[in-house]
């Protein structure tokens, strides 16, 4: 073998957002796979209808404004799929749509768009509609529904997702384990739970996502699943049925992870991490919703300056805030 | 007469800054709480409103009167006092102009004794100014406080598709009208205030321009 | 050793599922201007807290004292208002006959902290979700927590709604008031929209 002695310096490629947003689109669009197959065009309708109406906000918004309309750092695309991935197949298309309206128009632009935005967009997008509507956002289609219609309202069995059903204090008639081949009632991009891992794996290693943030999220979830079920079963039982369920996972790679929404220092991630799966859980059993994740990410959102404050050791960023 | 006409335009632009450019709810936020929890129908609206004229015209103009009597550290009591004593009547006027309105509306009537919107007019404004501005100010806050419930509470009934004027079905709507939640009014105020702060971003822009060419 | 345990339980809610000031709104006007303040937001928000005891236990008492007629609720707010006045007053004196130099330093706080919705909401609170006297005051203690929550987020949020990117529309209290709507539809998710 002949060793080739490269001369330095040996520059990696510097990440930049329209890389890490593509990193992001990329695993999203892999998790649509698996509902393309399973029901049809429609997800790919929703997802190519909510993506487009995210991208004519900002647009407009630029253009009310009088900025140039650039070739954009992707954000808008990726809010309006993170939005979809988070909607039942059988919703309407304009909910996600409308989902999308408030995320841009409401969370992201009048903040400056990506980059100062306090709140996750996707996050506040989902959580508007869950209260607007929680009769079309919380409804599941059967998972033995083919061929859905591509525009139209789908018909077919309503059935209790897994997540409700855990809710109501029931447990759920499919095995933890057979939740991992993703064919159960879910949010859409939430049911792969296999290629949301993948996923998640894919992102740590570009370092678009923080693992930090990921590991201690799902080890809070871990433990209040394990230490307080919400159903009479084995630890190790509650903790497969709450970590699969739901939006949980999805949330935990894609959106707790967002690096303009969550700390800077690294202690500060990670009890960042903590506090959300703490809130989360505290969601799914004191929250009127079957999901909750959203609404915690929201309020963790808002925690995350101050929890910067108090792990860089420095009270007097800016205004002095504490007397010594 | 040139004093007279001086004290009327000063009085308009008193009226205007405080229905408009120096509105307190979308340049103060002072006063949120009556929009965003009971500003989803017009009903709603127009009897706060009323409340809103009645409780702090007469509290404003007899603090105008005996403000700067009280000592300071006393007055912001003597000013709750005062509103609570003119609620008495307002709210009888009130419910006289739409009946069944103080029972319906519950605890946002009592609660706007202590809007923030009049006890900073009463306390801050009315004992430090001669009358008709005091009058001016409260007619123009409260006409600007109508403007801005009214707005919002059509929209949100208009999206609610619920009627515009309807009988209040209670505090707050269920868990479906998600649009009838405080949150909702926070975020049409925010609008509302960008509105409003651009417009005095423009007109002080053109001041300024009409300054420099002068 | 219950009505601790009803009085710490009852906090708990105030300060999550039941939030009065993030899910109903109530005195954001009041958590605006102490926000701007930081460093006296501890003590402002003890006066909160304070305040909100006396008016909760207040409003124990003269809820009684007002059976239900035609009158009500036009003498009932009035009564209510009045009383909060007096105590008001009362502490102010007190304070500034007792610990001057205290006075000096907080005074400009204590009638805002006095005199607000969150005070005078307590009776209302209690009646509608018929608290007893330990549950009611457990329910001001909560409430007060969650102002002190509430002016620490904000007073970060300050910041973060003024940037040099934002539209100049936007910038200040347009975006601030946004960022309270999303907050409050944040904790809107744990009661579903109703609160009373």
């Amino acid at each position: 073998m002949i060793l080739n002695y490269a001369k330095g310096p040996f520059i990696k490629n510097v990440p930049t957002i329209p890389s890490m947003m593509r990193d992001v689109i990329f695993t999203l669009s892999v998790l649509l796979i698996i509902p393309i197959v399973q029901y049809g065009v429609r997800p790919l309708v929703m997802a190519v209808c909510t993506m487009f109406v995210s991208v004519i906000c900002e647009i407009i918004f630029n253009l009310i404004q009088g900025n140039k309309i650039g070739a954009g750092d992707g954000s808008s695309l990726v809010t309006g799929l993170m939005i979809v991935m988070l909607m039942p197949v059988n919703a309407p298309i304009w909910l996600p749509c409308m989902a999308a309206v408030f995320a841009v128009i409401v969370a992201k632009m009048p903040f400056g768009a990506f980059g100062h935005t306090p709140f996750n967009p996707a996050a506040a997008g989902v959580a508007f509609a869950a209260l607007c509507y929680p009769h079309l956002v919380f409804r599941y289609i059967d998972s033995s529904a083919k061929n859905l219609p591509a525009f139209g309202d789908c018909t077919g069995d309503i059935v209790s997702s897994t997540a409700a059903v855990l809710k109501n204090g029931l447990k759920p008639s499919i095995l933890p384990l057979d939740m991992l081949w993703g064919a159960f009632e879910g949010p859409l991009g939430t049911t792969g739970i296999l290629i949301i891992c993948a996923g998640g794996l894919y992102l740590f290693i570009k370092r678009t996502a923080n693992w930090e943030i990921t590991a201690a999220f799902l080890a809070a979830a871990l433990i209040i699943a394990a230490f307080w079920p919400r159903i009479e079963c084995s630890m190790i039982t509650s903790v497969k049925y709450e970590l699969l369920s739901g939006s949980l996972l999805f949330c935990s790679v894609f959106m707790v992870t967002d690096p303009v929404t969550s700390p800077r220092t690294k202690p500060a991630k990670i009890a960042y991490g903590f506090i959300c799966g703490v809130l989360v859980m505290v969601f799914r059993r004191f929250g009127a919703f079957e999901q909750g994740a959203c609404f915690a990410l929201l309020i963790a959102n808002a925690l995350a300056p101050q929890i910067d404050v108090i792990f860089s050791g420095s009270f007097e960023t800016g205004d002095v805030l504490y007397e010594k | 007469m040139k004093n007279k006409r001086l004290l009327i335009k000063e009085a308009n632009t008193i009226f205007l800054n405080g229905m408009f450019f120096k509105n307190p709810i979308l340049v103060g936020a002072l006063g949120l709480y009556p929009i965003v929890a009971a500003g989803y129908n017009l009903k709603n609206a127009v009897e706060l409103s009323l409340l809103f004229l009645f409780i702090s015209l007469p509290t404003s103009l007899l603090f105008c009167l005996i403000g700067e009597m009280v000592p300071l550290s006393v007055r912001p009591g003597l000013v709750l006092c005062g509103c609570a004593l003119f609620y008495i009547p307002a709210a009888w006027l009130t419910q006289r102009i739409i009946p069944g309105s103080i029972e319906s509306l519950g605890m946002l009537a009592g609660l706007m004794i202590c809007n923030s919107m009049i006890l900073s007019r009463v306390n801050d404004y009315a004992p430090t100014h001669i009358g008709i501005a005091v009058f001016a100010d409260t007619l123009g806050c409260s006409v600007g406080f109508a403007l801005v419930i009214c707005l919002v509470s059509v929209i949100r009934a208009a999206w609610l598709k619920s009627g515009i004027w309807q009988t209040n079905i209670g505090i707050y709507g269920t868990g479906e009208k998600g649009i009838s939640l405080p949150f909702f009014g926070f975020i049409l105020l925010g609008f509302f205030a960008a509105f409003v702060q651009f417009i005095n971003k423009k007109r002080s822009t053109k001041a300024a321009k009409r300054r420099a060419a002068k | 050793m219950t009505n601790i345990v009803g009085m710490i339980l009852t906090a708990l809610a105030a300060v999550t599922v039941e939030n009065i000031i993030f899910s109903g709104g109530i005195g954001f006007s009041r958590v605006l201007r102490a926000a701007r303040k930081p460093k006296t937001l501890g003590m402002y928000s003890a006066f909160i807290t304070v305040f909100s005891v006396i008016s909760s236990v207040m409003g124990y008492y003269l809820n009684r004292l007002f059976p239900e007629s035609e009158l009500s609720p036009i003498l009932r707010p009035a009564a209510l208002a009045v009383c909060i006045a007096l105590v008001y007053i009362l502490a102010a004196g007190i304070l500034k006959l007792s610990v001057p130099a205290f006075y000096k330093k907080y005074g400009q706080i204590l009638s805002p902290a006095a005199i607000n919705t969150v005070v005078l909401s307590m009776p209302y609170v209690i009646g509608n979700y018929r608290l007893g006297l330990w549950d009611a005051v457990g329910f001001a203690l909560g409430t007060g927590v969650s102002f002190f929550f509430a002016t620490v987020i904000l007073s970060r949020a300050l910041h973060q709604c003024k940037n040099e990117d934002m539209p100049n529309a936007f910038s200040g209290l347009p975006a601030t008031l946004i960022y309270i709507g999303i907050l409050s539809m944040a904790f809107a998710g744990f009661t579903g929209g109703k609160i009373f």
